[in-house]
């Protein structure tokens, strides 16, 4: 059963892609229902880019040495039921801001590889992952992005252990739709 | 022919990006190919004069490391300020290394960059795909023979028939998939304990081994 909801909008321009007006619906509707929900803003977060030196898992097993903004983001991820992946697509991929912290996640997974289904994925840091849903604004993206950008998704929660629950386009559902969805996982 | 290159390392210099693209440029500048820039996609405040590169180029060359599937950060950034461009009568090729033993993985970071080409309506040369790759900017000499050559050759390809060879572009991404044997012969490294042996030299010599599986967010 999901309690705690956290939502990373991926969004970097509010004026220009209505999809952070969806998510505050969202909220709302998971609120009144009972649900305990953060909003990350990862526009109005200092991130930085993942510097590929891997003291997170070789140094301080765990912690990035870059301090900012991602630690609690990471924390709240962590420690969630539920964590929302939202961002609108632009040159077919989901934006730069939420690739950005996506990189900013590897803490959270081991460098271990396993072999499962006999192919490799690393090992577990946590004992609990958070499910995942995937809430996108398609705009121009064409079928065969999506198609893609779904099977990354699906590779990226196979290593970081989690299912996806929900993965939906705003232009097909709306916000009561996804809380009903969530609501019943 | 004219090359302009991007290297999307957030590594830069000291990746194994770099190292991969040096063997190729000596393929390429060798055989009569000449590389009009060099750009570091680390280096963000030259952002504006990269994508000037980028469109002024009659054949771009973007290499990277496989980030969560896809490219890093800050090369999607490097997308985005292009954003949709007409580059019609341009080329474009792209390399993507990874840690994992298995080219598999980069197929959704190729699937990308064809979608890109096509979005740029650029001719799509094809995209190197080399698994297995962190750490060889410190292998030793035999274990990157083969690969330098590989990256050698398609240098070579590139600037005296402006192409890379399909052939080629295969035996390098391999393997694809792990065979069962394969598979039986890791889970035997990892009965007897040497499956991860490359990391584990670098926890032991930073002295924190005992502490590999902290959990430092749990509530």
């Amino acid at each position: 059963m999901i309690r705690k909801i956290v939502i990373l909008n991926g969004n970097p321009d509010p004026d220009k892609f209505r999809l952070t007006v969806f998510l505050a619906e969202l909220e709302e509707r998971l609120v009144s229902s009972g649900l305990s929900v953060i909003t990350h803003f990862l526009s109005e977060k200092k991130i930085k880019s993942c510097l590929g030196c891997w003291d997170c898992w070789l140094k301080t097993p765990g912690i990035c040495r870059q301090k900012d903004d991602a630690e609690q983001v990471l924390k709240d991820a962590i420690n969630a039921d539920l964590v929302v992946y939202a961002s609108p697509l632009i040159m077919g991929m989901y934006s730069a801001l939420l690739k950005n912290f996506q990189d900013r996640m590897i803490p959270l997974i081991h460098p271990y590889i396993e072999i499962e289904n006999g192919e490799s994925r690393h090992r577990k840091r946590y004992p609990n992952y958070p499910g995942a849903a995937v809430i996108l604004e398609r705009n121009d993206a064409t079928l065969s992005e999506i198609e893609n950008i779904k099977i990354i998704f699906q590779k990226m929660f196979k290593n970081f252990h989690g299912g996806i629950e929900v993965f939906e386009f705003i232009e097909e559902t709306n916000p009561k739709e996804i809380s009903y969805a969530i609501s019943n996982i | 022919m004219q090359l302009v290159i991007f290297n999307g390392s957030p590594r830069g210099k000291n990746s194994n990006t770099k190292v991969l693209l040096d063997r190729f440029q000596k393929g390429f500048v060798g055989n009569g190919g000449e590389v009009v820039s060099y750009d570091y996609l680390i280096k963000e405040k030259h952002l504006d004069e990269q994508v000037e590169h980028f469109k002024n180029a009659d054949c771009v060359f973007i290499a990277l490391p496989l980030y969560v599937f896809s490219v890093p950060g800050i090369v999607k950034k490097f997308i985005e300020e292009i954003g949709n461009f007409d580059g019609s009568g341009k080329k474009i090729m792209f390399l993507v290394q990874s840690g994992f033993s298995e080219a598999s993985h980069s197929d959704n970071a190729k699937m990308y960059f064809r979608t890109l080409a096509e979005r740029w309506k650029m001719e799509y040369l094809g995209t190197i795909v080399k698994p297995g790759a962190e750490g060889i900017r410190m292998m030793p000499a035999m274990m990157t023979k083969k690969v330098f050559k590989q990256m050698t050759d398609f240098g070579k390809q590139l600037a005296l028939t402006g192409e890379l060879e399909g052939p080629a572009l295969q035996r390098i991404a391999t393997p694809y998939e792990f065979s069962k044997l394969r598979i039986l012969f890791y889970r035997f490294l990892q009965l007897i304990g040497v499956a991860n042996l490359y990391w584990n030299i670098y926890l032991k010599k930073n002295k924190v081994f005992d502490r590999r599986f902290d959990a430092p967010y749990s509530i």
